[in-house]
């Protein structure tokens, strides 16, 4: 953990939830309490225009919607990665979540296939969600 | 809501100018948009005193604070309206729709819409690290996850050949097109032809996009006049008319946004044909973002150029060359000299004026201008015209 110079997230009054269920080993969503859709964290209000949104636990499955293999990183702190894939995912529940695939080759990873999530505690309170292929 | 359209038609460009693209120069991003602007009102034949108003693009390597002023303030400009445009890819075109709303209410006559950087000086080493090292923002639902703007476009880039059965070879064919307009020119940067084999076998950033997908790092600044057509009738060159003009949006987040087709570019460009009363196949010639290889694909389908899927072969096929059915990024563009979004307007009102010297098009009525950012965020699409 003490190497961990990737960026972390620095949660907000806001956002704080979902990064401290990811902590929990807990997929969250916000969940339009109008008409039940599920959102990603980064929307406050719904398509229905209902702003009662509650942070709801989901199953954490989901398939690739798209991807891409990294062989240039942004920071140094990625090198040692490399190649590594990052994933836009559509959770069942329907919301989309930028994150990565792990536990596969890169090769593995295609569009449509099914994955679940796993966690990383990254700081006190602060966990990330990865995505692994979900047979494994 | 009533469509704006009162206020095209009576607008026109009355110059455009650039910072000459040179290498070992020491340019802050004002002193660009300085050289640029200058360029600029020569080609105008008016002097500083007579702009009233200034809109910048806010620059990513050398930022400034009310950026606007900066550059008005070294210009001298007794400006009415100022603002710097935080909009990326977008902020050059739309700085001409805020021109035209500013002048169509009569806040100000002749506005100045500029945009500089000086990426090439300030980005040393990896141009990736160099600029996500510059950014002065951070997000929490990417960059944990090592997201880099080449992965974002690389994302697209992915699920639009999943959509429509795209290979890498398809996108490589926008980067060999934009090489074949750039190389002709004296003083371009690369005169070699380029290969589709020589893009594939370019490293790779990010799947499927090799560094050839991608434009290259280097200072820049340009600028236009847009005043009345009244105006620009007195001034040193035939007056360019805006013709139409109209933005477009969707989400920030690429996770929002990555479905295919984007909504922005599509929306912005129905806008701007619907208040020329033209249609696509009446443009003589395009001038699209292509920071990336997919990015032009992409603009070209959503512009109406093709269908959906098509992209590829408007460029694979020569529809995009000079002699094409619609000749596209006819200066090369940015993957030819850098990532300067403001481009794709001076080419525009060169084309028009015919002025485009060896990638003159033949007897342009009318020329289109896209602008994204976002990178599918915000789009906007101007129409130009005699
Ligand atoms: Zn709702």
């Amino acid at each position: 953990m003490s190497e961990f110079r990737k960026p972390v997230p620095a949660p907000t009054d806001a956002s704080r939830p979902f990064w401290a269920g990811c902590a929990e080993g807990k997929l969250l969503l916000r969940r339009c309490r109008q008409c039940d859709k599920h959102h990603a964290p980064t929307r406050h209000v719904c398509s229905c225009g209902g702003s009662d949104l509650e942070w709801t636990e989901v199953s954490g499955l989901g398939r690739v919607f798209s991807y891409t293999v990294v062989h240039r990183a942004p920071d140094p702190a990625f090198k040692a990665d490399l190649p590594y894939v990052i994933a836009i995912v559509e959770l069942d529940e329907g919301a989309r979540l930028m994150s990565n695939i792990t536990g596969c080759s890169p090769d593995a990873v295609a569009i449509g296939m099914p994955v679940r999530a796993i966690f990383e505690t990254v700081a006190e309170g602060v966990g990330v969600h990865k995505f692994q292929p979900a047979n494994s | 809501m009533t469509h704006p359209a009162h206020i095209y038609g009576k607008l026109a460009f009355a110059g455009t100018g650039e910072a000459a693209l040179t290498t070992g120069q020491v340019r802050s991003a004002k002193d660009l948009a300085v050289e640029a602007v200058l360029a600029a009102l020569a080609d105008a034949g008016l002097s500083t005193r007579e702009v009233d108003g200034v809109i910048t693009a806010s620059p990513a390597a050398d930022p400034h604070f009310v950026f606007a002023s900066l550059v008005a303030e070294a210009l001298n400009i007794p400006a009415r309206i100022t603002t710097a445009l935080q909009g990326a890819g977008a902020s050059p075109c739309l700085g001409v729709l805020y021109a035209a709303r500013a002048i169509a209410s009569g806040e100000a006559h002749t506005v100045l819409v500029c945009e500089s950087d000086s990426r090439g000086a300030k980005f040393k080493g990896d141009k990736i690290q160099a600029m996500r090292a510059a950014r002065p923002w951070s997000d929490d639902f990417e960059d944990p996850f090592g997201l880099t703007v080449p992965g974002k476009y690389a994302l697209l880039a992915q699920r639009w050949m999943h959509q429509y059965g795209g290979r890498p070879e398809d996108l490589a064919a926008v980067a060999v097109a934009s090489r074949e307009h750039g190389r002709r020119q004296p003083n371009a940067p690369r005169r070699d032809p380029l290969t589709l084999a020589a893009v594939l076998a370019s490293p790779m950033i990010a799947a499927p996009l090799h560094a050839l997908d991608c434009c290259p790092v280097a200072d820049w600044g340009g600028a236009v006049i847009l005043t009345t057509l009244e105006r620009a009738r007195d001034m040193r060159k035939p007056p360019v008319r805006l013709i139409g003009g109209g933005e477009g949006h969707a989400p920030y987040h690429l996770h929002e946004t990555a479905e295919l087709p984007s909504v922005a570019t599509r929306q912005s460009a129905q806008t701007a044909f619907g208040i020329a009363g033209v249609k696509p196949s009446d443009i003589d010639t395009a001038q699209v973002f292509d920071g990336f290889t997919i990015a032009a694909l992409l603009a070209m389908e959503e512009l109406g150029f093709c269908q959906r899927g098509q992209g590829a072969s408007l460029f694979a096929q020569g529809h995009t060359a000079l002699d094409g059915s619609i000749p596209t990024n006819t200066s090369g563009g940015m993957m030819t000299w850098g990532n300067a979004h403001i481009l794709v307007l001076p080419e525009a009102i060169r084309q028009v004026r015919g002025e485009a010297g060896i990638n003159q098009v033949p007897d342009v009525e009318l020329a289109l201008a896209h602008g994204i950012g976002g990178p599918m965020s915000l789009a906007c699409t101007l129409l130009l015209g005699k």
